[in-house]
Parts: C-alpha cells; sequence; structure tokens
C-alpha cells in the first residue's frame, strides 16, 4: 500500500468522527417521513428538477386576497394533532406596490363560517391550491395553500406540504401550532409566507405573525413581531416590518437583518426616514435586493421609490421609479409600475404600464439599479405580471402571455393557453432556465426548464 | 442485523434509527460539511421513504440506500450551485501566515480531497473509507469497473500530485 493510500485511510477514518451525530437527524426524518401524509399527483409527470428559488419577492396581493377570501377553517392535514394550520411560499415575482389593484385574482375558495380544527384521516389532500411556495435545492421544496378540510365538509382548509423529490410527491406537514391561519380575515396569526433557508431553518409569517423551525417544520416558534416580506439567501434573512395602525398601508416600514435561523434582528435604516406606504415588495436575487415602496395612492407613478442593496441588505440606496423616467422616456407617455422581479443573473426588471391604454414598456437593470434600461413599448393585456430568467429573458403573463429573449425589445406569444394573469397566483424563476407559474388559481404549477419557451403542467389531486 | 431489524418493527424507522449515524459519516466524507452531510441524508432517506419496499427486498439493505446516497451526491452536485449557503462555521480567511505547514498529512489530505471531482472522490472514500470492491463500487457510481479503477487511479494521482504541488509552493497553492 502506497504512503498517499495510508495516509488517505488514516485521513478519512479521522474525519469521519467529525461528522454530525445522527440521532436527531433521524428523529427528524422520522417525523417527516412518519407524521405526513402522501400527496401523489394527478398527472402522470414528473418534475425534472427544482432548484433553489433565486427570485425573492414580496406577498403577492392575490395571495392575500385568496387568504383573506378564505374562510376561518384550519386544516390539520396528516398524522397530527389537531391544531390551526398555516402554508407557505417560493420566491415569486410580484406584482408592484403601485399596481396592487390590478394584481390578478386569484379564484379563491369561498369563505365559511367558524373555525374547525380538522384531525387527521390518514388521506390525501385534494382541491389543494398553492398560494405560495420555496425550495431549497433541486429537492426540497414547500408549498402554501388550501385543500379541502379532512372533515368532509368540502370547505377549504389552509394546508402546508412539502416535496423531497423534486415536486413528483408532495406530502402534507405539520404547521405552527397556535398559528391560525385565517382563511377569511388576516387575524392576528395570520400566516400568507413561507421561506426556508435550509431543509431544517423555515419560516412562516405574515402581516401580524411570524414563525420560524429549526426541525423542518417539525415545531414551530413564534418570533415577536410580523413579517411584510421576508427573503432569505446568502446565511441571512432581510425582513421587512411595520406598524399596521393609523395608515392605510404599512407605516413606519423598517428592515431587519438576521442571521439564518437566529431570532436576534438587527434593524438597518432606509434612506429617507419614517416610510409610510401602500405596500412594499422585496425582491432578492444574489446580494441584490430591492424593496419597492408605494407611498402614496396605489396606482400613482409618482408614489414609487426603490431601495436598492447590493450587500444583502446591510446598506440601501434610494432610487427613482425608473417607469416614470427610463419606461416614459421610452413610450413618450407616462408610465406607472405594474409588477417587479429579479433575475437569476442579479438583474432587476419591471412592468411599467401605461396610462389610459398606452403601450408598457419594460425596464431592467443590470447595476443593482443604478440604471435602467428599457425595452420596446408593447402592448401588454390585462393584469400583467412580469418574470424575469435573466435580464435578457423576461415573460409576461397577462391574458396574452409573452416571452422575450432579447431584454423586452421583441416578444413571442407563448402557446400555453393555461399561463394567464387572471388565475395566476404565482410566477417565479429560480434560475437562468427554470421557472415555475402557479395559475388555475393555484390548481397547476407549471414549469419551464427552457427559460420559459416551452411549459409542462403539474395539477394536483381533485383539481 | 437486517433480519433483527426486521422483526416486529416498522422497518423505516428502525432502520433510520440504527444508520442514519453511519450514513452521516459517509455523507460527511463526500460533502465536507456537516450541513451538507445531514441535508444528504435526509434527502436521500425521504426520497426512498415512498419505495421503502425495494429497500427491504435488497440482499444488503445498507449498501442499497448507501448507493441512493452516493448517487444523490453525484448529482446533487452536478446541478448549478445552490443560491444559499449556509454555513456552521466561518470559513476561514487566508491571511498569509504559515498554518499549511502546521497541518499534518491527514489535514492536508481531507483538504485536498474535496479538490478532487465528485466521482473521484465519491470512488475514493468508498474504496478507502467503506473498502468496497470495484464491482460494488460500479454499483453505487453506476459505471463499469475498469471506470471504477480509472477514477481511483486518477484520484490518487490528483492527490499526489497537489501534495506534493502544496509541499513545494506558497501555502495559497494548497487550497488553489
Amino acid at each position: 500500500m502506497s504512503d498517499i493510500e495510508t495516509a488517505l485511510r488514516a485521513s478519512l477514518a479521522e474525519h469521519a468522527r467529525h461528522a454530525p451525530a445522527g440521532a436527531t437527524l433521524a428523529e427528524q426524518i422520522i417525523a417527516e417521513t412518519q407524521h405526513t401524509t402522501p400527496v401523489e399527483p394527478r398527472r402522470g409527470r414528473q418534475w425534472r428538477t427544482w432548484t433553489l428559488p433565486l427570485i425573492a419577492a414580496g406577498s403577492v396581493v392575490a395571495v392575500v386576497a385568496a387568504l383573506a377570501g378564505l374562510g376561518a377553517v384550519h386544516h390539520g392535514a396528516g398524522p397530527q394533532p389537531a391544531a390551526p394550520a398555516p402554508s407557505a411560499t417560493p420566491a415569486p415575482s410580484a406584482p408592484s406596490a403601485a399596481s396592487a389593484a390590478s394584481a390578478p385574482s386569484t379564484g379563491a375558495p369561498q369563505p365559511s363560517s367558524g373555525s374547525t380544527a380538522i384531525t387527521s384521516t390518514g388521506l390525501g389532500l385534494t382541491h389543494f391550491q398553492v398560494i405560495d411556495m420555496t425550495f431549497v435545492g433541486a429537492q426540497n421544496g414547500w408549498a402554501l395553500g388550501t385543500a379541502d378540510c379532512l372533515d368532509g365538509s368540502g370547505k377549504p382548509c389552509a394546508a402546508m406540504v412539502r416535496t423531497t423529490d423534486g415536486g413528483a410527491t408532495w406530502r402534507s406537514m405539520r404547521q405552527p401550532a397556535g398559528a391560525g391561519v385565517p382563511l377569511l380575515t388576516c387575524t392576528d396569526a395570520c400566516i400568507r409566507s413561507i421561506r426556508f433557508a435550509t431543509t431544517t431553518i423555515g419560516y412562516a409569517f405574515g402581516d401580524s405573525a411570524l414563525f420560524m423551525t429549526n426541525d423542518g417544520g417539525a415545531t414551530w416558534t413564534r418570533q415577536p413581531g410580523g413579517a411584510d416580506a421576508l427573503e432569505t439567501l446568502n446565511g441571512n434573512v432581510i425582513r421587512l416590518v411595520s406598524d399596521h395602525s393609523g395608515c392605510p398601508g404599512p407605516c413606519n416600514l423598517q428592515v431587519k437583518l438576521a442571521p439564518v435561523g437566529s431570532s436576534t434582528w438587527t434593524a438597518v435604516t432606509l434612506p429617507g426616514g419614517v416610510i409610510d406606504t401602500g405596500l412594499a415588495t422585496l425582491t432578492r436575487s444574489g446580494s441584490a435586493a430591492t424593496i419597492e415602496t408605494s407611498a402614496g395612492q396605489a396606482g400613482s407613478m409618482h408614489s414609487v421609490w426603490l431601495y436598492t442593496s447590493a450587500d444583502d441588505g446591510k446598506s440601501w440606496t434610494k432610487r427613482p421609479d425608473p417607469c416614470t423616467t427610463a419606461g416614459a422616456a421610452a413610450v413618450g407617455a407616462p408610465q406607472a409600475s405594474q409588477s417587479i422581479t429579479s433575475g437569476a443573473d442579479g438583474s432587476i426588471s419591471l412592468l411599467c404600464g401605461g396610462v389610459n391604454g398606452a403601450k408598457g414598456v419594460t425596464v431592467t437593470s443590470t447595476d443593482a439599479g443604478a440604471t435602467f434600461r428599457a425595452g420596446t413599448p408593447f402592448q401588454f393585456g390585462c393584469c400583467a405580471v412580469i418574470g424575469a430568467a435573466s435580464a435578457s429573458v423576461l415573460v409576461v403573463i397577462s391574458d396574452q402571455s409573452e416571452r422575450s429573449a432579447d431584454g423586452g425589445h421583441t416578444w413571442r406569444p407563448i402557446g400555453d393557453t393555461a399561463l394567464r394573469a387572471g388565475n395566476l397566483t404565482f410566477i417565479g424563476f429560480e434560475s437562468t432556465q427554470v421557472g415555475r407559474v402557479a395559475t388555475d388559481a393555484g390548481r397547476t404549477i407549471l414549469t419551464t426548464h427552457d427559460a420559459g419557451r416551452t411549459w409542462s403542467a403539474f395539477t394536483f389531486p381533485g383539481s | 442485523v437486517w433480519e433483527l431489524l426486521m422483526d416486529g418493527d416498522p422497518s423505516f424507522t428502525v432502520f433510520v434509527r440504527v444508520y442514519t449515524s453511519a450514513l452521516l459519516r459517509t455523507a460527511y466524507l463526500l460533502t465536507g460539511t456537516a450541513v451538507g452531510a445531514e441535508d444528504l441524508v435526509q434527502d436521500t432517506l425521504v426520497r426512498l421513504y415512498p419505495k421503502w419496499d425495494n429497500v427491504e427486498a435488497a440482499d444488503v439493505p445498507i449498501a442499497y440506500v448507501r448507493r441512493s446516497l452516493v448517487n444523490a451526491f453525484v448529482n446533487q452536485t452536478r446541478r448549478p450551485a445552490s443560491r444559499d449557503l449556509v454555513f456552521d462555521v466561518l470559513p476561514e480567511r487566508a491571511d498569509g501566515r504559515d498554518v499549511v505547514t502546521q497541518l499534518d498529512d491527514r489535514d492536508q489530505i481531507w483538504t485536498l480531497l474535496r479538490t478532487l471531482p465528485e466521482r473521484q472522490r465519491a470512488a475514493v472514500v468508498l474504496r478507502f473509507f467503506h473498502d468496497l470492491p470495484d464491482e460494488e463500487i460500479g454499483a453505487a457510481l453506476g459505471c463499469r469497473v475498469g471506470t471504477v479503477r480509472s477514477l481511483i487511479s486518477r484520484g490518487l494521482a490528483a492527490l499526489r500530485g497537489r501534495a506534493t504541488d502544496a509541499d513545494s509552493g506558497p501555502a495559497a497553492r494548497r487550497y488553489a
């Protein structure tokens, strides 16, 4: 045996002793598999890859609307204690803060009265509808949504599911105890979004509630306050917090940072002092982060500001709405920010909507928001939202979905008729190739692996 | 052991409790980090859970699971790099001090091992930690015996060459 082989054997034996202990992980794995109920896809199509969400986005107005429209019925899926259950999310492209009024509708379930705690029946979920999704790596994903209550009432309940095989199968999972997911109205513990930083550390949150898990969702711990938006990348978490009393929208918007898994948050000052805004949207890609705020009435084009960071949220620069500058200059008519997203390459893209029926245009920045380049004016359809695989590949989904491969200069229709904004609850690109759209009110997930050229569908059982 | 495990107990649960630590050791040698090892083991076992009958039917269930783990490692690292990076310890900075000379051979080889391509690293770990024969390594990696020998040979050559470079060059070269 050579010296290198001898040294190699000794090195491997020595360092194997530094491997983490397995007892805790074993119990987590057992809990994850034994305490959940498989949800098989209705169709035979397999997810090929799920990669990390690259697009960090804030809450989708449609999501809020969906939750607000659901009854206060809790869904305790899987063999778990009867407890209120919230759901989770991935990183979607978000409607602009200024375009809340034109955000896509969700076809949310009808409200139901009363609150019913459901115990597990061991059956799979039916009629699951995605509200939000989040992915860590190619295989591990979580989705927040609604599904039929397990009591057979036919009423919608909040549900949280996860996949460990890239979306081929989904299982219901334990939701934060005591965190009722108010489906009719968002009350104290309303949770409308979910993010996971690792397979064990995740966050479920709403304006007034924030829960964190350090064990893959087996247990959730409520943290003080809530989160208007929260995104985790690069080992840290950016959280937008505000108080919701005394003004129509988030008041006194603040940015807080924490290491992943930490409950100690550090406040970061945004330029411009106190920010009272109608809506705030957070997107992240790499070290770049963007907050879009609407400081006035929704739809008012002069009320939108961007706050950009190139250092994971440690410092921010305030910038004017690029739709009113680069966008309006390209169209020759007033423009208002309608939707914002981040590309996998760190680019920032906004969809600018024309006022009074004028053409719209996309504007894209590849320098963390310092400058924006406009595409060619185009007549987008109703209620359009934007997704970006990169600075070059843009997808605008409306009642006539279009794709551009040259930064918004030329557009070609996307053939899939399921890609319509009217039924869309989520759009996001995880990489320059992989993107996802939750459509048909969240019943169907469309995935592209070729930067939006073609899309394959996955429909949850019962839909 | 497996027969005993199957005697009246839910096989998956018992298997996980018995073998997770062993799988973590393999995963740690493959990934080089505790977080990566835990993710790899968890992903592997959870993915196998729906088709656990296949594991039970295997001649050597732990070998079947280890094969899946190695496959997951090789396939996982072929994908684009993850966007979320979580460190359980802060990465050390190269500060110019003669840290390298303080490493013994085992530390040096451990560092160099992580520079090998994934399939070479997996083949080396399976051979020199698990002492698996070429045939079983080939089954784990989905390749022929000849390829296994080539992977190990090239891996050892690379380790030997890089170790030589490190011994003769500046500190930074050891980590290039």
